[in-house]
């Protein structure tokens, strides 16, 4: 029988050793696939394999990630495989589950690499940084504060909400109801004034720590005052609440500023569910061809 | 398989490598200093690959010389082991056609030791 809560300090102690080792403050959000690859990671590559969640193969220090998952799925499942290369773990695979296995059993290692993912993504401070610093208190967020922070910390909305809840004790189970009951789509919409298929992103000058990442076709929502550049992005529609941008090619040129608060930020931008090497995700690209 | 088969097969690696490493004809001219159309005939098989060429395509695309030459070794122990390790414990979680797909990229990846 594995004491759970030790495990979980475990894991914690870990993921603030990795985040410390690597630099990252406490303050800021991460790159997982710029850390893992600077942390013994040989490589991450994406594939679009349907019943494929993350693999890690260790002789090669190789984590595959599907690249069929929403953004923020892809970066938790990349933190996992991460977590069996630190733990020392063998080659390991998660499949989506499927209906005749039903919820996968219980694993230590995976247990352990779950909350170790969890806490190098999303340690306490962090979030509560987040949400603090936008003027904002975790214990009473709503929706569309929850969706800002999780775009920033590089993680699905409904991971933050049950992290929130399950692990960080920063909401009660009433409030997370709530939050679940509000879909994405939803405040997507709410955001943009329209129904938005693509991935929308709010950028305000608190988001530190790593580059602004969007695919082709995704929008940024940047708040009032600030400016952007580069040939990543376009305008879309200026708004007294703030600026609309697009992603329209490949590239890592995109730049935000703030020349009030002398904030900046970079903008990368990747095909539309990009398959390949990690390494050439935002690589500029000759043939591409604007919708 | 005749000269022309094997060239044949090769451009399709090439072609299927650089797919997987998720980069354009354009950007790999780019990389590799070539003219973009050398890249396009290399690919639809008009055009020798020296192998020299053949090593600096599989550095780019992070796969293994011999895959791209089609030329494979009888001994892909790592490969294989992982192959089996997965196979025997953990089959379950994927669709047996997605598991056979992600063991045939894994068994063009370049290894930890080929890298770089």
């Amino acid at each position: 029988m594995i004491d759970k809560g030790k495990t979980v300090q475990h894991a914690l102690t870990t993921a603030l050793k990795i985040r410390q080792k690597a630099k990252v403050r406490l303050t800021d959000a991460l790159c997982i696939y710029d850390l893992a690859e600077a942390n013994g990671i040989a490589e991450v590559r994406f594939i679009d394999i349907p019943s494929l969640e993350e693999f890690y193969w260790k002789d090669s220090r190789m984590i595959i990630v599907s690249s069929l998952r929403p953004a923020g799925r892809q970066a938790y499942n990349c933190a996992h495989g991460f977590g069996h290369h630190v733990f020392s773990h063998g080659t390991c695979i998660a499949g989506v589950p499927s209906d005749e296995t039903g919820a996968r059993k219980f694993d230590p290692n995976e247990f352990l690499v779950d909350c170790f993912a969890g806490f190098l993504m999303m340690p306490s401070s962090t979030v509560s940084h987040g949400f603090t610093a936008r003027g904002w208190q975790p214990r009473d967020c709503t929706p569309l504060q929850v969706y800002t922070v999780a775009a920033w910390l590089g993680v699905g909305y409904s991971t933050l909400i049950q992290h929130l809840r399950d692990v960080l004790k920063f909401i009660s189970r009433t409030h997370a109801e709530t939050l679940f009951k509000a879909k994405p789509k939803q405040l997507r919409a709410r955001l943009v004034g329209r129904e938005a298929s693509e991935n929308v992103v709010v950028v305000d000058p608190h988001w530190t720590g790593r580059p602004v990442d969007i695919e082709v076709g995704d929008l940024i929502l940047l708040t009032p005052g600030m400016t952007f550049r580069g040939d990543c992005l376009e305008l879309v529609e200026e708004r007294t609440d703030g600026t609309i941008l697009r992603g329209v090619a490949p590239g890592a040129n995109g730049q935000l500023a703030c020349a009030e608060t002398e904030w900046g930020a970079f903008v990368r931008v990747s095909r539309r569910g990009y398959i390949g090497r990690n390494r050439f995700r935002h690589l500029e690209d000759p043939d591409h061809v604007s919708d | 398989m005749s000269k022309e088969d094997i060239k044949a097969a090769i451009a399709a690696r090439l072609r299927a490598a650089r797919e997987a490493a998720g980069l354009s004809q354009g950007q790999v001219a780019r990389e590799l200093d070539l003219h973009r159309p050398t890249v396009s005939e290399i690919e639809a098989g008009r055009r020798s690959v020296s192998a020299e060429e053949l090593a600096e395509f599989a550095r780019l695309y992070g796969v293994e010389t011999w895959w791209l030459s089609c030329s494979d070794p009888e001994d892909k122990a790592s490969v294989d082991m992982a192959r089996y390790q997965l196979a025997a414990r953990q089959l379950s979680k994927m669709k047996p056609a997605d598991f056979n797909r992600l063991m045939d990229l894994l068994s063009t990846f370049r290894t930890q030791g080929n890298e770089r």
